[in-house]
């Protein structure tokens, strides 16, 4: 585990840290302020943050489904944090996210260290189950679940939230 | 404030105990300047992520640990504070599964025998699951031997031995779940097996499933209501898909009772959780049942109890703080106490608290802060030995702890 975490770190230390590693490359470390950032990144618009996992059975069974339903709405912005903790290869997250068909999704995976620090920061009562997506609205209103997507509610809420930010 | 309230207690429990490993000052300075351990990739204890305690009943303590890619296992008669030199086990030849609730486990009986399982994950996350065995205390162990043939993945395995010193093993199996995605058949999550291991020679018997349909992603947890009457606590998936916990009590060895549902948490997600529930039962028969909701119903930590054989339960007791990332319970029933440990994280640091019950789990005590740590750490166990009980815990910086846990009036 600690040699997967070795691994993990120096895929992502080649990578730049500014700029999000596209699905197809390799994802960039999730860190602590990573959720700030790429909120800031998208101010105004709204956001779909998907955590996922190689390890979780139900994450890899609706993969495709993301896939699908980011190419259905291109102007939508969808980042994917993978957030296997021990036990998986870092090295398949590139790979099955380009088979899901979500290589041009900016992609992410768990940083080093200390798991419970950097799901606090993305919610205190994420107790770390998978799937679970974060749905952050331009007025930075966010709404959160757990397990599958309901992808025509999600496109539903997309297309409100796009009308009001506009 | 009740912070520094728990740093207090903490500090003066440790020296009303006198004992190195519960939380002394120097160690907290230590902890402070210690480098984080990022390079520590060797098979020693101080390098594992996840470990577990075990007394035989001579009183010596076992821990069982995987690092550097192998499974280790040292004892000790100080209660932790050295080891004996440690003992790597046969290297599966496939990578260890280190999932979130995956353990290697230990389990010793009398005369000299030791039993040990773990398991390995193959690269579509298939679980092999194996026991090693040793009847020299711990000297010596025997070959790798799968816990099964004839099943495409085994997980979350648990020897536990009986009042009568025979090896019952339990896990979840995915045989019925791959034949059924060969016959066409819809199948939802995968079954729990089991098998004994007391052939003579030491071969495991051929695996018998107890319950189809439960849930693929979570610990399970043993023990007995008598010899050869083991009772299992698992996430069930009941009709509709829902993923609530439930125990069966096998009639005789051969034969698993009835499945009674646990708690009505009414979790319907498709969702891995990656904690699995606990369980035990005291001299008096009582189950003590603790696990993590994920329901529309129930969410966070719960507790209940049962006098008759699981039967029914007593209203879900509510664990913790549901905004401090309370997770991981653990129970165990010993010397007329019942305790409960769990583990929060308050944005700084984990802290692992411990409730105490002398009525069976009717009256609790308030948590008492037993232990902290700054960073990552494995999930906090409960385990007993001639001389009380102990938090037994793994963590990055501080290592690996034994705790004793006073009983509390």
């Amino acid at each position: 585990m600690r040699l997967a975490s070795i691994i993990v770190a120096s895929i992502v230390a080649v990578l730049p840290l500014a700029a999000p590693a596209l699905s197809g490359e390799g994802p960039s470390p999730f860190e602590a302020a990573t959720l700030n950032e790429i909120r800031d990144a998208h101010k105004g618009g709204p956001l779909i943050i998907h955590f996922w996992g190689l390890t979780c059975s139900n994450c890899m069974a609706e993969l495709s489904g993301w896939g699908a339903f980011a190419r259905a709405h291109p102007d939508a912005t969808v980042v994917l944090v993978n957030w296997d903790q021990r036990g998986a290869r870092p090295e398949q997250i590139g790979p099955t996210l380009r088979k899901a068909g979500l290589s041009s999704v900016p992609s992410y995976a768990l940083g080093k260290g200390f798991e419970e620090k950097l799901r606090f920061a993305v919610s205190p009562d994420w107790m770390g189950e998978l799937p679970y997506t974060r749905l952050i609205a331009g007025d930075g209103t966010v709404t959160a679940f757990s397990g599958a997507a309901d992808f025509a509610e999600l496109g539903s809420w997309l297309a409100k939230k796009n009308q009001a930010s506009r | 404030m009740r912070k520094k309230l728990q740093a207090a207690t903490l500090f003066f429990a440790s020296c009303v105990l006198g004992t190195g490993s519960a939380f002394p000052h120097d160690d907290m300075k230590q902890m402070h300047h210690s480098p984080p351990a990022t390079a520590c990739n060797t098979t020693a204890l101080a390098c594992a992520s996840v470990a577990t305690g075990a007394f035989g009943p001579d009183g010596k303590l076992w821990v069982i640990w995987s690092a550097g890619g192998r499974v280790s296992v040292a004892s000790s008669t100080d209660l932790g504070k050295t080891f004996a030199d440690p003992v790597t086990l046969p290297k599966t030849e496939l990578q260890l599964d280190e999932g979130p609730d995956a353990r290697p486990k230990i389990a010793i009986g009398n005369a000299g025998q030791v039993v040990v399982t773990y398991a390995s994950r193959d690269e579509k996350y298939n679980g092999h699951a194996f026991i090693v065995r040793s009847s020299d205390n711990g000297k010596t162990f025997g070959a790798l031997q799968p816990i099964t043939s004839g099943s495409p993945s085994q997980r979350f395995e648990t020897a536990a031995l009986d009042q009568d010193g025979r090896v019952f093993v339990a896990w979840i199996d995915k045989r019925n779940t791959a034949q059924a995605k060969k016959d066409g058949k819809p199948y939802a999550g995968a079954a729990l097996a089991f098998a004994w291991d007391d052939m003579p020679g030491g071969s495991i018997q051929a695996a018998k499933i107890a319950r189809d349909n439960t849930c693929e992603c979570c610990r399970i947890g043993v023990a007995f209501a008598g010899p050869g009457r083991p009772v299992v606590i698992f996430r069930n998936i009941f009709e509709g898909g829902i993923r609530d916990h439930a125990t069966i009590t096998f009639t005789n060895e051969k034969t698993p009772g009835p499945l009674y549902r646990v708690s009505d948490d009414d979790a319907k997600i498709d969702a891995c959780p990656h904690q699995g529930p606990s369980l035990a039962i005291g001299p008096d028969g009582v189950y003590h049942a603790t696990w993590f909701a994920l329901g529309r119903k129930l969410k966070g930590l719960y507790y209940a109890h049962s006098e008759d054989g699981g039967k029914t339960f007593s209203t879900p007791m509510r664990l913790g703080d549901p905004d401090a990332q309370t997770s991981r319970p653990y129970v165990l029933a010993a010397h007329g106490v019942v305790y409960l440990a769990y583990k929060s994280f308050n944005g700084a640091m984990t802290t692992v608290d411990v409730m105490t019950s002398r009525d069976s789990g009717k009256t609790w005590s308030t948590p008492r802060s037993v232990a902290m740590t700054h960073d990552t750490s494995d999930h906090p166990l409960l385990i007993v030995g001639p001389a009380g009980a102990y938090l037994s815990w793994q963590t990055l910086q501080e290592g690996y702890r034994l705790i004793p846990l006073e009983s509390q009036p």
